[in-house]
C-alpha cells in the first residue's frame, strides 16, 4: 500500500514534536528525536527544541557536534543543547524563527537570524524552519529504520493566526526539505482537538452537544493561540465547524517563567543575596519547577528555590530562597491570568518616538483580555456572516451582548498543565457569561498538536473519522491604488477587493467577475496583498475603501506574464483574478485569461518594501 | 509590580525557557547496575554501550512482579563500560552537581548550607535518574504489610531475609519495595573513547 503511515510534525516557536500514525486503528506514537544532548554527547528526547546555535570557532571540537547522519559536523547546533549554550551566549541564538514567518515587515527569505546580534553567517527564518524540518526527518529515519519517508503523508501544523503567505513559507519549508507537495497544513488548535477525540474516542459525544461552541486555548511556550468550533447535527451526525481564530499573540509560558524569576531575583536582593547572569537561567529554571511544584499540590503555602554558584562548591555558594504562593498568585494567576472584566480589551502600547523594529511582543501581558477581545471579535464576525450567523439560528440569545460565549474549552499547551489555571480561565469565562463553561477533559497539554497532526493525516487517507470543516480563516484582499489625482501632503487611500472570503471551503475556487485587469505580455506585475479575520461578511468582489485601515498587510503577490503564443509582445492582456483553496489548504491566486482558458499563478513575492 | 516587569519580558525572551532543557538529562549503566538491568529487559541491553542510547521496548511497571528469566547476555566490553560509567557521573554532575557535592567538606558546613545544596542534588540528580532508568518499585505493596510470593520468585528481584519454609507460597512482610530500572537511555558520546582514553566527568571552565 503506498503511503503507509503518517507523520504529524508539530513545528513549534519553541519547542517541535513528530508523531507517526501507522494504520487507522493503531494509536498514534510520538517519535523520540536524537539530538546532541551536551558537550559531545548524544541523546534522544522527545521533542526538538526549536533553538539553534551558532558556536564560537573553537568552542568545541568539531567532532563535540556530530550527528550520526552527518558526513561531516554542521556548524551549528540544533535541540535542546543548542538552546542551553545559547542562554549563555544570545547573540548566536537563533529563537522563535517561526514568529519571524508571520511578520509583514521583514522579509522571512534574507539572512537576519540570530536577530540584532553582529554574528555571521546569519540564516533567515525560512532555513530555521527548513533546518528543524530536515533534523526531525533525519532523527525520524534513524530512529525508525523500518520507515521509508518517500511513502508517508506528512501534516505540518501552523497557528490558526497565520495569515497565507506565512503558510506559504511554511509550505515552502517542507518543500525545501524534501517532502513534496503533498504536505497538509493543519492548524494547531484543530490539531489539538483531533487529538482530544483520538484520546477520548466514542466518549466525545458525551462531553459535547450539537450548539455548542467549543474554545480551543492554546498557550505554548511562546505564543498563545485561540480557535472556535460550533458543533451542530446534520443528518444524525455530528459536525464541527471552525469558526473563528485569533491573532498570532507573542505571549506565553516562557513568559511567565521569566516574570516569576525577575520577582525571585528582585526577593533574594533584598535578602542581600546578588546572582550572576549565569545563576539567572537557573533560577529561571528553578522558578518553573516550584510554579509547578505549588500548582499541583494546593496545600502547600510555599516551594523552596535554590540555585547554585558556579564554581565547585556546592554548600559555600548556593543561594536559597522561596516562592510562596502569595507571589506565585500575584505574578501567575492574578497577573497572566488576572480576573478582568467582560469589557477589558489589551492595551495597546503607543510609545512616542523611535521603537526598536523586532518581533511584536504583546504588550499587554494579561491573556484573559486578549481571550476577551478574540470573543468579541468572534461575535462581531459570525453576526455579519450570514453563513455563519445561520449555525446559531436557534439560539439568537447568543449575539446578546459582546462576547460569543463558548459552552465548553479544551485547552492545550505545558501551562495548562496546572490545573489551577484551567480552573481560572473557566471562571473568568462564567463571570462574563453568568454561565457555566465546561472543560473537556482528557487533555494532553504537550505533545497533542504532532499527534492530532498524524491522526487527521491518517483520517483524511481511510475517510474514517470525523473531520472540522474549517476552510480559508481569514479574507484575502487584493489592493488597487486609487486613480485620484496627487495631493502634495496627502496619501491616497488604498482599496482593496476581496478575492477569498474567510471559511471559503478546500477544494473551492472563486472568479472575481467584478474587475477586469489588462495585463502586458513580458512585463511583471505587483499587487498588494492584504487578509483579515475579524471580516467574515466580506464576499469576493467586496470592496474596502481604505486597505491600510482596516486590513492587515500580507506579502505582497507578482507575476510575470510571458510572452504569450500566438500573440503580439506587448500585447494587453484581458484577465480575470480566480483563486483556489487546494484541498491541501493552500491557496493559490491565478490570472484567467477572459477569452481561452490559459491562466497564470499568482506567486508570493519575497521583496518588501 | 507586574505591568513594569513584564514591559522587560519582550527584551529578554531570547533566554525564556531555555534552561528547560538543563534539566533533561539521562543516567546511565554503571557496570554493576547493567548487570541488574539487562535481566528485566526485552532483548540483550547491553553488547554495546551505543545500545544503551536506544529506546527500547520496555515493559510497563504494571507488569507481574516475576519476570520470565531470560539469559544474561554477555557483559560489556570494558571500555564500553567505562564510557557508560564516566557518562552517567558526567549527567550526574552536570545536572546535579552530585560530584561538587560529594567532594566538598560537608562538616564544614551548617545544616541550612547542606540542606540548601541538596535541593539541587535532588533536582537535578533526580532527573537523570528518572529519564535514564524510569525506576519502579520491585513490589507494588505497601512496605511493612504482609506479602505473599510464589515459590520460585526471582532471588534477583526479591532478597528473602529468614528462613524459606517448604510450601507452595511465600509467606512474609515486605521491608523494602526495591527499585528497578524499566529502561537503561544514556545519552553516547558523539567521538567513541579511544583505547586507554579516560574522559573528564566534568571540564574546568575558563571565562575569557
Amino acid at each position: 500500500m503506498k503511503q503507509s503511515f503518517t507523520v504529524g510534525i508539530d513545528l513549534g516557536t519553541s519547542n517541535s514534536a513528530v508523531a507517526v500514525c501507522s494504520s487507522p486503528k493503531s494509536p498514534v506514537d510520538c517519535s523520540v528525536v536524537t539530538q546532541i544532548v551536551g558537550r559531545g554527547q548524544i541523546g534522544t528526547k522527545r521533542g526538538l527544541a526549536s533553538a539553534l546555535f551558532f558556536p564560537h570557532e573553537g568552542q568545541f571540537t568539531p567532532d563535540m557536534l556530530k550527528l550520526p547522519w552527518m558526513a561531516a559536523p554542521a556548524g551549528y547546533i540544533i535541540g535542546t543543547f543548542a538552546r542551553e549554550a545559547g542562554a549563555q551566549d544570545p547573540d548566536r541564538l537563533v529563537h522563535s524563527a517561526k514568529s519571524w514567518l508571520c511578520n509583514p515587515n521583514s522579509d522571512a527569505t534574507s539572512a537576519t537570524l540570530p536577530w540584532n546580534s553582529e554574528i555571521y553567517p546569519k540564516i533567515s527564518p525560512l532555513e530555521a524552519s527548513r533546518l528543524y524540518l530536515e533534523h526531525l526527518l533525519a532523527s525520524l529515519r534513524n530512529e525508525n529504520s523500518g520507515i521509508d519517508l518517500s511513502e508517508c503523508q506528512f501534516v505540518v501544523t501552523v497557528p490558526a493566526s497565520f495569515d497565507e503567505s506565512a503558510r506559504h513559507l511554511t509550505a515552502l519549508a517542507t518543500k525545501q526539505a524534501g517532502l513534496g507537495d503533498s504536505v497538509i497544513l493543519l492548524e494547531e488548535p484543530l490539531a489539538a482537538f483531533y487529538a482530544w477525540l483520538d484520546t477520548v474516542g466514542p466518549d466525545w459525544r458525551k462531553q459535547i452537544h450539537p450548539g455548542d461552541v467549543v474554545l480551543i486555548c492554546d498557550v505554548g511556550g511562546g505564543t498563545t493561540d485561540f480557535s472556535l468550533l460550533a458543533v451542530r447535527e446534520e443528518a444524525g451526525e455530528l459536525q464541527l465547524d471552525r469558526i473563528s481564530v485569533g491573532e498570532h499573540i507573542l505571549l506565553g509560558g516562557d513568559n511567565m517563567d521569566l516574570a516569576l524569576a525577575y520577582v525571585l531575583r528582585e526577593q533574594m536582593e533584598t535578602e542581600g543575596k546578588s546572582i550572576d547572569d549565569w545563576q539567572f537561567l537557573a533560577l529561571i529554571h528553578a522558578a518553573r519547577i516550584a510554579k509547578e511544584s505549588l500548582y499541583e499540590n494546593p496545600e502547600r503555602p510555599e516551594a523552596p528555590i535554590a540555585v547554585p554558584s558556579r564554581g565547585s562548591s556546592l554548600f559555600a555558594g548556593t543561594l536559597a530562597t522561596k516562592l510562596t504562593r502569595e507571589t506565585l498568585d500575584a505574578i501567575i494567576s492574578d497577573g497572566f491570568f488576572a480576573r478582568t472584566a467582560a469589557n477589558e480589551f489589551p492595551v495597546e502600547q503607543t510609545s512616542a518616538g523611535l521603537q526598536e523594529f523586532g518581533l511584536p511582543y504583546a504588550s499587554d501581558a494579561v491573556i484573559s483580555k486578549h481571550l476577551c477581545q478574540f470573543l468579541q471579535h468572534s461575535l462581531r464576525n459570525t453576526k455579519a456572516n450570514p453563513q455563519l450567523a445561520s449555525l446559531f439560528a436557534s439560539q439568537p440569545e447568543r449575539f446578546n451582548g459582546e462576547l460569543l460565549i463558548p459552552n465548553a474549552i479544551l485547552f492545550n499547551g505545558g501551562v495548562f498543565r496546572a490545573q489551577p489555571l484551567r480552573q481560572r480561565v473557566v471562571e473568568i469565562i462564567d463571570s462574563w457569561a453568568g454561565g457555566h463553561v465546561r472543560e473537556l477533559r482528557g487533555a494532553d497539554y504537550d505533545l497533542a498538536v504532532a499527534k492530532g497532526a498524524a491522526r487527521y493525516g491518517m483520517n483524511k487517507r481511510s475517510g474514517q473519522g470525523i473531520r472540522i470543516r474549517a476552510g480559508a480563516s481569514r479574507s484575502y484582499y487584493i489592493g488597487l491604488e486609487s486613480s485620484l489625482p496627487a495631493i502634495p501632503g496627502y496619501k491616497p487611500p488604498i482599496k482593496a477587493l476581496c478575492v477569498v472570503p474567510q471559511g471559503m471551503e478546500e477544494g473551492s475556487e472563486a472568479t472575481l467577475d467584478q474587475r477586469e485587469f489588462a495585463l502586458m505580455t513580458g512585463t511583471t506585475v505587483q499587487f498588494r496583498f492584504y487578509s483579515a479575520n475579524s471580516r467574515a461578511g466580506d464576499k469576493v468582489g467586496s470592496v474596502v475603501s481604505d486597505a491600510e485601515k482596516h486590513l492587515d498587510p500580507a506579502s505582497r503577490l507578482e507575476m510575470t506574464l510571458p510572452v504569450v503564443e500566438g500573440m503580439p509582445e506587448k500585447t494587453a492582456v484581458p484577465v480575470k483574478l480566480h483563486a483556489r483553496l487546494s484541498e491541501l489548504g493552500v491557496l493559490e491566486l491565478w490570472m484567467q485569461h477572459t477569452r481561452s482558458e490559459r491562466r497564470w499563478r499568482l506567486d508570493y513575492s519575497v521583496r518588501t518594501e | 509590580m507586574i505591568g513594569g516587569m513584564l514591559a522587560v519580558l519582550a527584551g529578554v525572551l531570547g533566554i525564556a525557557g531555555v534552561i528547560d532543557a538543563q534539566l533533561a538529562l539521562s543516567l546511565g549503566g554503571l557496570g554493576g547496575m547493567l548487570a541488574v538491568t539487562a535481566a528485566f529487559l526485552p532483548k540483550p541491553a547491553c553488547k554495546h554501550s551505543c545500545e544503551n542510547a536506544k529506546p527500547v521496548a520496555v515493559p510497563e511497571a504494571a507488569k507481574p512482579v516475576v519476570p520470565v528469566q531470560p539469559a544474561l547476555p554477555p557483559a560489556p566490553a570494558p571500555a564500553a563500560r567505562e564510557e557508560e560509567a564516566l557518562m552517567l557521573m558526567t549527567l550526574l554532575q552536570e545536572k546535579g552537581r552530585f560530584v561538587d557535592f560529594l567532594m566538598d567538606d560537608i562538616a564544614a558546613y551548617n545544616d541550612a548550607q547542606v540542606g540548601a545544596a541538596a535541593r539541587i542534588i535532588h533536582q537535578g540528580c533526580k532527573t537523570v535518574v528518572v529519564e535514564a532508568f524510569k525506576p519502579v518499585a520491585v513490589a507494588g505493596s505497601a512496605e511493612n504489610a504482609p506479602i505473599s510470593l510464589p515459590q520460585d520468585v526471582s532471588r534477583e528481584q526479591y532478597k528473602l531475609v529468614g528462613t524459606v519454609t517448604a510450601g507452595t507460597e511465600i509467606r512474609g512482610r515486605l521491608l523494602h519495595k526495591g527499585w528497578k530500572p524499566t529502561q537503561v537511555k544514556l545519552p553516547k558520546r558523539t567521538r567513541p573513547l579511544g583505547p586507554d582514553e579516560l574522559p573528564v566527568i566534568t571540564p574546568a571552565e575558563v571565562q575569557l
